[in-house]
């Protein structure tokens, strides 16, 4: 617990940011890699694949493409039932030495196919002049 | 169109903002591009060289930048980003959740 109260009640934090207890009080080696992905906020999962390690995420899944700094990653292996689940893992441009794993749709076959999906739509090519 | 990426915000370069939108209120006299549900971190435009707009269609709200001046966008975890004068559609990242087999909005 970063800081606790008399009354019991505290934070939990990871690098300034606000995580459930769970992920803090649990063993690296102990958080398994659907928990990750299953986390809705990104800067929790963030944290979360820092603390559990970015190779372990990867070789969780199948590297599909790696280009420019990006890999997609189909982590379906991870899920049950589905054929096909594209990620992408990119690199946090602001917080050195971290990483992000985001899912894209189905549809998406390449790196840029996914970075213009989050972008909005995927026929449309997404390479910002800025990207902070 | 000029495209510029800060964190999970997007933010496209337009011809023009629809005339019935809607001037956004400042906070503290600044402009909140975006807010972080989770972390409390917001995306902040300090510079009164621009403003933020909206439209609200069936629900769905879409969100314009006129930007007068170069004006700075800053975040608590994202390096400084300038934005140079222009009009601008501000929309957010999206990711798909194979969990739930849907698509969603990146929050932070």
């Amino acid at each position: 617990m970063a800081i606790k109260w008399p009354d019991g009640w505290g934070l939990y934090m990871m690098n300034g940011i606000k995580m459930k207890p769970e992920y803090i009080t649990t063993p690296a080696t102990e958080i398994s890699v659907d928990t990750v992905l299953a986390e809705r906020n990104v800067d929790q999962r963030r944290e979360l694949i820092r603390k559990v390690g970015v190779s372990r995420m990867v070789h969780a899944g199948k590297v599909v493409e790696e280009s420019n700094g990006y890999k997609l990653v189909d982590m379906a292996p991870v899920f049950t039932g589905i054929p096909y689940a594209p990620h992408l893992l990119m690199k946090n441009p602001s917080v050195p030495d971290t990483y992000h794993l985001e899912g894209v749709a189905p549809e998406c076959k390449t790196v840029q196919q996914a970075i213009n999906w989050r972008g909005g739509d995927i026929s449309i090519h997404w390479e910002p002049e800025s990207l902070n | 169109m000029r495209q510029l990426q800060h964190g999970d915000v997007l933010i496209k370069e337009v011809k023009s903002i629809p005339a019935k939108a809607t001037k956004c209120v400042r906070r503290e006299g600044k402009i909140v591009v975006a807010e972080g549900e989770a972390t409390g971190h917001h995306h902040v435009i300090a510079s009164k060289a621009a403003e933020m707009f909206f439209v609200t269609t069936d629900g769905h709200r879409v969100c314009y930048l006129e930007v007068i001046e170069p004006v700075t966008i800053t975040h608590e975890e994202h390096k400084p980003m300038t934005i140079p004068p222009g009009k601008y559609a501000v929309q957010q990242v999206r990711e798909y959740n194979y969990i739930l087999d849907m698509e969603q909005r990146v929050i932070d």
